[in-house]
């Protein structure tokens, strides 16, 4: 017997025991399983229809023999009010229908209703789809649901707004919601309650909510998590609220919501959009809307099928809230209709419809119907290219009977082979670079295109991209309005493809035909195998130089590398994008593939932001063995100027990093380039409550983790006052330091300081931004390969000098081994302290003869310093902090351990003092 | 050839490796039969003696007390300079020689 079907029985006989369901922690106790293979068994066993499980967290389950209450029963002590079970009532009237309960939307809705009947407060639920796919529409289903419950005697309030109503104005937006006291801005003259009041002990839904300002996202974040809140202006009062947020956005959830926020969200749920819905609930919408309209009319309400059918078939990117307004046109025009002809109905016709409801339509059904056709959406734009079955046409027409199948044919043909051409040069030229040409193509013939891209391009095999879509779509586009008008000269039979492409050409077709019902005959077939065929490979310049493009952002690069292509026409700056939490090794391996595919260039260029990348290049070409030349702090005129010579296949690498590099500073005026000298010290500010406890912790922890580049950051524990969250300290701070980040246990919103809580900064998260932050505020020249090559050259130099000169003064130092020794903690110092070569080169000489007289001293028992520091010295003035101490500590201990020799506090500080003196 | 013996002090802090540069100054005009007394010091001591001195130079690590020396040096009418970075670098008596004369010219 399988080890599963021991357990299977093991929960039959000992079910009694489990009343209120299983958990996987039950189980795993009474079997001697761990908990995560418990869970597996039992989700096995519930897949294999053996076990029933609920929904809510722990998951219990139970034997399908329990009965059925049982199972979407959650246990007493659990239960929402006074222990009554959770079984979800539906009420059976016209208010709270709602199109794909049971299908579609069937799992949300569940996962919806257990979120906000969990015990206790309920869970936060975050909605998320395309614009239109009827996310306030779901909140409010929900609402009304969970107040219809018959046990649910209290009625809950739920309050709805939209955020980006008052996005222009922040203060308003945030007023609106937490409430106002009076004076907190111009014009708030009198306390104002806000939405979060209103909702107390109920539901609160705001839709957009990625429009709030991260400040608002904050105080949310607080709000959900603690249950306290402020009215704006407010600063000693806290208020309390309790409530369910449902929050809904449109756009990609983790770019736009704060992670704290984010997280908060124990529930996100994603509103499928209307292509992904059932035929059947998309005809449900439809007849819903026309009720709905009909009732608005109070006369008879008739549609033809041919345009019933145009609304169930129709592209419809803006979703149900598009279909809807679709079919409120098209009702509005008849009504129109309806009033001007004095007809006793109202009847929905082709002329009714919206154009692009319309071209869903295949041609044969308009053919009575239609007095004249709509053509594609785009009824200005003109085609670029003449349109084959025209040219066709016109040859046929003025062909003599005689000559019918033999010149003609060949004439056909040549006329096939141009358009073949002309097609691809076409989508040569555009390109991705060029959105324009989408224009160009229906959204439905598009849409299927791109997403058989998706599907075909890893089955085809030979590169299927961009350049054939644009091909094949200006073709088929062309080919559909031909067809709509009826007259269609047969395309001359084409010889054939290569068999891959042929296949393939077949695949698409059965896609498209499944997809949007595009019947294509044998010989249009051919023409896509084509098309397919003869597109030229992606890159066939065999030399010249390519440049990279690699940025940090989820799409800087992509975005900067589009205008620039689009600008030159060309695909020729090549984007890698680097999110921010992508580490530097991956970005490095993608790059690295990237190169190694792109064969027989004579150079690589590679343009970068900051950070990690400024460095890549170098190690990429040591890897790779390829030239490679890297230009740091990209900025658009350097990318075009940098794309625009490479695009010279004779231009060398060194013309095209020089012109890159010209363009850099030759646009930048003067006073925004940067300044090198009085940078301000980093700071990270730890806080916590006490300013002792976490904060401290924090603090000794970040000391720890820093990295040598990061030295001069320094790091401050502070206090905050809990109630009147207090900053005045940091204020101090942002004088005379600047503020990278706060750490800690306190929000503090401090205008343009990010802040990481601690508990993030122990997870990996923060500390990939904590380091992040690091590396793109690093001063410039600190890190350990900058671009300049000089400095470097001249910091040789200086060493060689000083290793000549102390081997002249020295009697027991090796200056060789002393170099090894310090020279890259000493180029920490140097940064930090800002020294000058001059400088570099006395305090190392003076490093240099003092060790080799401690040396000596250790010999002969005198004492190294004797004399030698004068207590009238005026750097006695300059104080020594431990943080200078620290610093030096690493290169001090390092010579003490090499030569054997100790440095004492006294000759510490006088060499500290000496240094920063300077 | 002048009757006095020029009179040289190099600055550093704690006289570490000025006295070495101090040795290496003499060596050098020893074998041109210059005539050259060279001492090393802090900036204290040529507070004290500044008037028996001829040049002062001060080493690189010490740059920041320029100020301070050529006050002194002009209340004694001792031209202070900074000594030839490269010269320091390599301990080059010889340079260091050719810098003094250079000032004396002046």
């Amino acid at each position: 017997m399988q080890k599963i079907e021991q357990i299977y029985s093991t929960i039959q006989q000992q079910i009694n025991h489990w009343k209120d369901g299983l958990t996987a922690a039950d189980l795993a106790e009474s079997l001697h399983l761990d908990r995560s293979t418990a869970s597996r068994y039992l989700n096995e066993l519930t897949k294999s229809r053996k076990l029933i499980k609920s929904g809510g967290k722990p998951v219990r389950y139970w034997l399908p023999s329990q009965s059925n209450t049982a199972q979407a029963k959650i246990p007493a002590e659990d239960a929402p009010q006074s222990g009554r079970p959770l079984v979800i009532h539906f009420p059976d009237n016209a208010e709270t229908q709602y199109i794909g309960t049971d299908a579609s939307l069937k799992p949300i809705i569940e996962k919806g209703m257990a979120a906000l009947f969990y015990p206790e407060q309920g869970l936060h639920i975050l909605l998320s789809g395309e614009t239109g796919v009827g996310k306030s529409y779901f909140a409010e289903y929900l609402a009304k649901i969970a107040a219809a419950q018959p046990w649910n005697k209290k009625p809950a309030p739920f309050i709805t707004f939209n955020c980006a109503d008052y996005a222009q104005n922040p203060e308003l937006l945030m007023g609106h919601i937490f409430g106002i006291k009076k004076g907190a801005f111009t014009g708030a003259t009198a306390d104002e309650a806000g939405l979060v009041e209103q909702a107390n002990h109920g539901i609160l839904f705001l839709d957009e909510i990625h429009r709030l300002p991260p400040s608002g996202q904050e105080m949310l974040f607080y709000l959900i998590d603690k249950g306290l809140y402020r009215r704006l202006g407010e600063t000693s009062s806290i208020r309390h609220a309790k409530l369910i947020l449902i929050g809904a956005t449109t756009e990609n959830l983790e770019s736009t919501l704060l992670p704290t926020l984010l997280r908060r969200f124990s529930l996100k749920l994603s509103i499928p959009p209307l292509r992904e819905r059932t035929d059947a609930e998309r005809e449900d919408f439809l007849t819903h809307f026309l009720k709905q309209e009909a009732k608005k009319m109070k006369v008879p309400l008739l549609i033809e099928d041919h345009c019933r059918r145009a609304f169930l078939k129709y592209a419809c990117p803006g979703n149900i809230g598009q279909l809807k307004s679709d079919i409120q046109i098209s009702c509005a025009r008849a009504f129109m209709r309806h009033l001007q002809g004095g007809t006793a109905k109202v009847t929905i016709q082709s002329d009714d419809l919206p154009p692009h409801v319309l071209s869903s339509l295949p041609d044969n059904n308009m053919e009575n119907e239609a007095p004249h056709l709509v053509p594609s959406s785009n009824q200005n734009e003109k085609i670029p290219i003449q349109n084959i079955y025209s040219i066709l046409a016109s040859m046929e027409g003025k062909e003599s009977p005689s000559s019918r199948y033999t010149s003609s044919d060949q004439e056909m043909q040549l006329a096939v082979n141009h358009y073949l051409r002309e097609l691809q040069s076409l989508s040569e030229k555009r390109l991705e670079s060029e959105p324009g040409w989408v224009r160009f193509i229906d959204h439905d013939l598009l849409d299927a295109l791109r997403d058989s891209e998706f599907y075909f391009r890893d089955d085809f095999p030979f590169e299927y991209g961009t350049k054939q879509l644009i091909a094949i779509g200006l073709h088929l586009e062309a080919y559909r309005q031909q067809s709509k008008k009826g007259s269609r000269s047969p395309l001359p039979a084409v010889p054939h493809a290569e068999p891959v492409y042929r296949t393939a050409a077949g695949k698409l077709a059965d896609f498209l035909e499944k997809r949007i019902h595009l019947q294509l005959p044998n010989r249009e077939k051919e023409l896509l195998a084509h098309l397919m065929a003869s597109t030229l490979p992606e890159n066939k310049r065999d030399n010249g130089v390519l440049v990279y493009l690699i940025t940090h952002g989820r799409s800087t690069a992509s975005s900067m590398a589009e205008v620039t292509n689009y600008l030159l026409g060309s695909p020729v700056i090549r984007p890698v994008d680097m999110p921010l939490t992508e580490a530097t090794g991956v970005t490095y391996k993608k790059v690295r593939q990237l190169i190694t595919q792109q064969k027989g260039s004579s150079g690589i260029l590679m343009l970068v932001d900051i950070g990690s990348l400024v460095t890549m290049g170098d190690a990429l070409s040591r890897d790779l063995g390829i030239p490679i030349r890297t230009l740091a702090n990209v900025n658009l005129p350097m990318l075009i100027e940098a794309g625009r010579k490479s695009l010279i296949p004779d231009n060398s690498l060194e013309t095209v990093y020089n012109s890159a590099r010209s363009a850099f500073i030759a646009l930048a005026p003067k006073s925004q380039l940067p300044e090198h000298h009085g940078e301000k010290q980093r700071l990270i500010v730890t806080v916590c409550f006490t300013g002792e406890g976490t904060a401290q912790l924090l603090h000794d922890w970040l000391e720890e983790q820093l990295s040598a580049e990061d030295g001069d950051v320094a790091v401050r524990a502070i206090r905050v006052d809990p109630v009147s969250k207090d900053s005045t300290m940091l204020e101090t701070f942002r004088n005379q330091y600047r503020i990278i980040a706060v750490v800690g246990t306190v929000q503090v919103t401090f205008d343009d300081v990010p802040f990481i809580p601690a508990l993030e900064l122990l997870t990996d998260d923060g500390h990939t931004r904590l380091h992040k932050l690091l590396e793109v505020s690093r001063p410039v020249g600190t890190s350990a390969d900058s671009l300049e090559p000089d400095p470097v050259d001249g910091d040789q130099e200086l060493i060689k000098l000083a290793g000549t000169g102390l081997a002249k003064i020295t009697r027991f130092l090796n200056p060789l081994v002393f170099s090894r020794t310090i020279s890259s903690d000493f180029n920490r110092l140097k940064n930090l302290y800002q020294w000058d070569n001059e400088i570099v080169l006395g305090m190392w000489m003076h490093l240099g003869s003092l060790v080799d007289r401690m040396i000596q001293s250790g010999l002969t028992g005198s004492d190294p310093v004797d004399g030698l520091i004068t207590e009238e010295d005026k750097d006695n003035e300059i104080s020594v902090t431990q943080k200078d101490r620290d610093v030096w500590q690493p290169l001090l201990s390092q010579i003490e351990s090499i030569f054997s020799v100790s440095f004492t506090r006294r000759l510490t500080d006088a060499l500290i003092r000496l240094g920063k003196a300077q | 050839m002048m009757s006095e013996p020029i009179r040289l002090i190099i600055l550093c802090s704690w006289g570490a490796t000025s006295s070495q540069l101090a040795v290496q100054v003499e060596k050098a005009a020893q074998k041109r039969n210059i005539e050259l007394k060279a001492d090393a010091g802090g900036t204290g001591e040529f507070k004290k003696k500044a008037s028996e001195y001829d040049v002062a130079l001060l080493e690189p690590q010490v740059r920041h007390l320029k100020k301070e020396v050529t006050k002194i040096g002009d209340e004694n009418h001792v031209p202070v300079e900074l000594v030839d970075q490269r010269a320091f670098g390599l301990m080059d008596g010889d340079k260091v020689l050719d810098q003094v004369l250079a000032i004396l010219k002046k």
